[in-house]
């Protein structure tokens, strides 16, 4: 679905409730915060987690429905590993998988468990039993000799642009040029367009857009 | 016909602790799971033994789970005048010393009369007593396998092999080393170990405390 279909959507309910015309950057704004909102959900919210149970209701590799909705944000890559250190693609937001070169999985431990996992004598520091640990922009990956590290990853959701010129009476009129269209699939966009609402119902202090956006929350239409 | 291996066995126990296949988190490793079937066995081959005893009153090991190694060349001690060498294991603790069921050397001509059988405490008056000329005798202890022979064993070209019940595999892809009516056990076993950890809380918070 493009941009401006979108667009033209939340116009719809904009007017359907009686609000003044959405601007475009008020269109961007509201549905580029959906955006972000809504892959945060699908990845799995910190806030559901119980003090027992650390699972949210919805989370990421939960079902394929889950998973099949963050398809268009999928990335993969091979990592070169240097002295141990391999850098972060510049689009990556969260870690699917790490594979080494032979195809055996990179577990992930955390900082307060390395010293124990480097002297664990089940499993040694070599390929097979690799691993890794998150830092800032990097990863550090045991054994430090593996030359490199193939990683599937998610990245954030682009954000939309609505280009436009205008016309002789200085209003805006859509342009594909230079305009970027939503990657969600297109059964996600009334999600998204929901939540969009509901974030600019709040900003001009419109409760109708408001329930509106709550209403595709709760019940998904 | 397909056999188990052992990697079809740590497999299936991963499979079913993890209720599919593991994924990239699993805590477990088939390392770990692999000292757990050394374990279930060693464990499973004394009952079976004892079983065994009980029904026919003959001390014995299954066929399915005994190896035969060969092993290092001996060295000589000076001061004892024994021959050692090192076993790929300790032997099972089954009564009667059963671990090592034979030990017998061969080379191009052949096999040889079966080396005898001492027992360790029996060790040091036996050195004392008339021998054979021709015989050979071995004791061990934990992994040490020791000889008492009039041949000269650091410099033989045979080899010598050990029959003994084995509870490990050095090749996982290899049809695991214990008879079929085994591999039942051995799975529970482990499941039977490995289930209660679900049920660990287990502390991940950082706050300077083992338990949070």
């Amino acid at each position: 679905m493009t941009v401006d279909t979108v667009y033209r959507i939340m116009r719809f309910i904009a007017r359907k409730n009686q609000l003044a015309s959405l601007s475009p950057q008020d269109f961007q704004d509201s549905f580029n915060s959906a955006q972000r909102n809504y892959y945060d959900f699908l990845v799995g919210r910190l806030e559901q987690y119980r003090y027992d149970s650390p699972k949210p209701r919805v989370g990421i590799a939960m079902t394929d429905n889950v998973m099949s909705r963050l398809t268009p944000f999928q990335q993969s890559a091979t990592v070169s590993v240097t002295s141990g250190v391999a850098t972060k693609p510049v689009d990556f937001n969260k870690l699917l998988s790490m594979l080494t070169p032979s195809n055996t999985r990179v577990s992930r431990y955390e900082e307060n468990r390395i010293a124990e996992r480097l002297a664990d004598s089940i499993d040694p520091v070599d390929e097979e039993n690799a691993f890794f640990v998150e830092k800032n922009g990097e990863w550090a990956v045991y054994p430090d000799d593996l030359a490199s590290v193939t990683v599937s990853y998610l990245t954030l959701p682009t954000d939309v642009v609505w280009a436009y010129t205008l016309d002789g009476n200085g209003r805006p009129v859509y342009t594909p040029t230079g305009s970027v269209n939503p990657l969600w699939y297109d059964n996600d966009i009334d999600e998204l367009i929901g939540r969009a609402c509901k974030i600019l119902g709040i900003s001009i202090k419109e409760n109708a857009l408001v329930s509106y956006g709550q209403g595709v929350l709760q019940n998904g239409e | 016909m397909a056999y188990t291996t052992r990697q079809q066995l740590i497999d299936r126990i991963l499979r079913f602790y993890y209720d599919g296949v593991p994924d990239d988190q699993a805590e477990i490793t088939p390392n770990e799971v692999d000292l757990y079937i050394n374990d279930a066995i060693a464990t499973v081959i004394n009952k079976q033994a004892m079983d065994e005893y009980n029904i026919t009153g003959i001390m014995s090991v299954p066929e399915g789970y005994i190896t035969t190694y060969t092993i290092p060349t001996p060295s000589l001690s000076d001061q004892t005048g024994f021959y050692s060498s090192t076993l790929p294991h300790p032997p099972l603790g089954l009564p009667g010393e059963c671990g090592v069921v034979g030990v017998y050397f061969g080379g191009g001509w052949g096999q040889s009369k079966p080396v005898l059988h001492v027992k360790p405490q029996e060790v040091d008056y036996f050195a004392f007593m008339p021998m054979p000329p021709q015989a050979a005798y071995y004791w061990v202890e934990n992994s040490q396998i020791y000889f008492w022979c009039n041949t000269d064993l650091t410099h033989i070209s045979d080899s010598i092999y050990i029959r003994m019940a084995s509870n490990v595999q050095s090749n996982n892809s290899a049809v695991l080393n214990v008879p079929p009516d085994a591999v039942e056990l051995i799975f529970q076993d482990v499941i039977s170990k490995l289930l209660p950890r679900k049920n660990i809380k287990s502390d991940n918070i950082i706050d300077g405390k083992e338990n949070a």
